[in-house]
């Protein structure tokens, strides 16, 4: 009975990666059984107290020398459900965190990396932040503005092909490879966030 | 030395006769009230005035710097005025629409919304718990952004038609430059809700099992968003683990030691807003155990006054916060 290596596997797991691992369904099984295991050995030593008195099924008087496995044992699970537990809420905080910087669905490489259910999180909290999103009202989206507004009219570079062209208030701009053009920042903006525009800050660099 | 008193009733019964100004000379632009710059001159030559008179006469200079600044403020109305006359002048074709807003918001009621809503901001920004939904301002906040995009079409297409049949008072160039300084205005304003708005979803989730005990706190949508989260995050955590827990006690996902609550230890900047000042107790929310340090330490309850900038655990000012003795600083 090794006591919670397979939750610090987990949890290594995951400090171990940038984004996300892949869902470690085995290990997170295992992490599992193991609780079920340690709830054996309490259930094991409850019937054998059981046994031991059997006239006082209600209040059981326990030995002071079984009293340190029973801590053991509920420690140990505690242990363990909080340990499954970080590991998916951390998972979850990632998922969320996605959203919120791309606001599109699952790239299939993300998508690669999850459980079932966490796909089923995503989707559901995509919904869920969209539907909030519409019922602002004023026209406001939540997924745009997020850097504070310095110039109205930025300078971009795309550096993706194939986005053909984008409707602006000065008329339509074609977004060949290659080209820089000076648009308005509203109408950009999830270009650049999406990475098919790149801004150019005026120093240039490269 | 003349007496200064004097000098300035010249100076008062001088200000309608055409003084020749040397200043005015030089300026091209044709200002409509010439009487009105004249008038800030002459103030400044009664400040060089200023530097040669006496001490004894310093407690006479503050009146005069009164009076400028009066007479100041009343030239910077007329100006504003004009503008908002020669705006409606230009406008008239419009209708009541343009210069309604025009002449009111740009220039009064949005900066005291937008002051309101950036005070909100940086407030909920610096704040570790949630702050009550502002009920009064937020909802008109957005409601004016949405009126403001509709001035701003209208001022783009002025911009663009040159021979409108409708518009043919408005100056076209002036008309694409107002219209960028409105767009300026309406991200600033839209960024502000967003973020604001951001923010506080962000502490809802976070702190989403504490907030179940503030709804007070939170808008009607915002309550409904924190119970369909909660839902969401809950039967994603029974799914992935505690439903394959045996027993029914160790299912739980909200015992005390498992909600995750605010930090009201954390130190925050704050100023005091309150004119009769506040009394901010040292020990309050903390646990002391030794009773000898009570006595002989410095007495823990302090007041601070008006306009004190304090630097302090966030739990001892929470109550002046949200009754808005104190404020949060950036």
């Amino acid at each position: 009975m090794n006591y919670g290596q397979k939750a610090k596997e987990l949890l290594l797991d995951l400090k171990r990666s940038d984004f996300i691992p892949p869902y470690n369904k085995d290990t997170v099984r295992d992490a599992l059984s193991e609780i079920s295991l340690h709830f054996q050995e309490l259930e094991d030593i409850q019937t054998a107290l059981h046994r031991a008195n059997p006239e006082n099924s209600t209040r059981v008087r326990v030995d002071r020398s079984l009293r340190p496995p029973l801590l053991l044992h509920d420690a140990a699970i505690k242990r363990n459900k909080r340990c499954l537990l970080a590991y998916h809420v951390h998972r979850l905080e990632k998922l969320k965190r996605l959203r919120w910087d791309t606001t599109a669905a699952l790239p299939p490489h993300v998508k690669s990396l999850l459980d079932e259910a966490e796909v089923d999180f995503y989707t559901g909290y995509d919904k869920l932040v969209s539907r909030f999103n519409d019922k602002l009202g004023g026209g406001l989206d939540l997924n745009s503005n997020v850097q504070p507004p310095e110039e109205d009219l930025i300078e971009v570079r795309v550096v993706k092909s194939g986005l053909g062209t984008i409707v602006t208030d000065y008329g339509e701009v074609s977004l060949d490879l290659g080209t820089t053009h000076f648009l308005s920042r509203g109408d950009v903006e999830h270009l650049i966030r999406q990475g098919s525009l790149q801004q150019i800050d005026g120093e240039e660099t490269s | 030395m003349a007496d200064f008193s004097n000098l300035l009733d010249e100076v008062e019964s001088s200000t309608t006769a055409a003084v020749d100004n040397p200043f005015q000379s030089q300026d091209e632009y044709n200002d409509p009230a010439p009487i009105l710059q004249q008038q800030p001159q002459e103030d400044e030559e009664d400040y060089n005035a200023d530097d040669n008179t006496e001490q004894q006469e310093a407690a006479q200079i503050p009146s005069v710097l009164l009076q400028a600044e009066t007479q100041y403020r009343e030239e910077r109305e007329r100006d504003t005025s004009a503008l908002i006359e020669t705006d409606r002048n230009k406008s008239r074709e419009d209708g009541g629409d343009y210069d309604h807003e025009d002449g009111d918001d740009s220039i009064l009621s949005p900066d005291e919304d937008y002051e309101t809503l950036k005070h909100l901001w940086i407030q909920e920004l610096n704040c570790a718990e949630l702050l009550p939904y502002h009920r009064q301002s937020i909802p008109v906040l957005m409601e004016l952004l949405s009126a403001q995009e509709e001035i701003i079409d209208d001022l783009q297409d002025q911009g663009k038609n040159s021979f409108s049949a409708s518009s043919g008072n408005v100056d076209p160039s002036l008309a694409s430059l107002a219209a960028s300084v409105a767009k300026m205005d309406l991200d600033r304003v839209s960024f502000l809700l967003a973020d604001l708005t951001r923010t506080r979803l962000g502490k809802i989730e976070k702190y989403a099992l504490h907030n179940r005990e503030v709804l007070d706190r939170m808008s009607d949508e915002e309550i409904s968003y924190l119970k369909a989260y909660g839902e969401l995050y809950e039967q994603h955590m029974r799914r992935s683990v505690t439903d394959h827990i045996p027993k029914e006690a160790w299912r739980k996902l909200d015992e005390p030691s498992m909600i995750e609550r605010p930090n009201l230890d954390a130190y925050v900047f704050c100023y005091v807003v309150d004119e009769d000042g506040v009394v901010i107790n040292n020990h309050e929310g903390i646990d002391i155990d030794d009773e000898e340090e009570l006595e002989d330490g410095p007495d823990p309850e302090e007041r601070y006054d008006s306009g004190a900038y304090l630097f302090v655990r966030y739990g001892l000012i929470r109550n002046f916060i949200l009754e808005g003795r104190v404020e949060l600083l950036m």
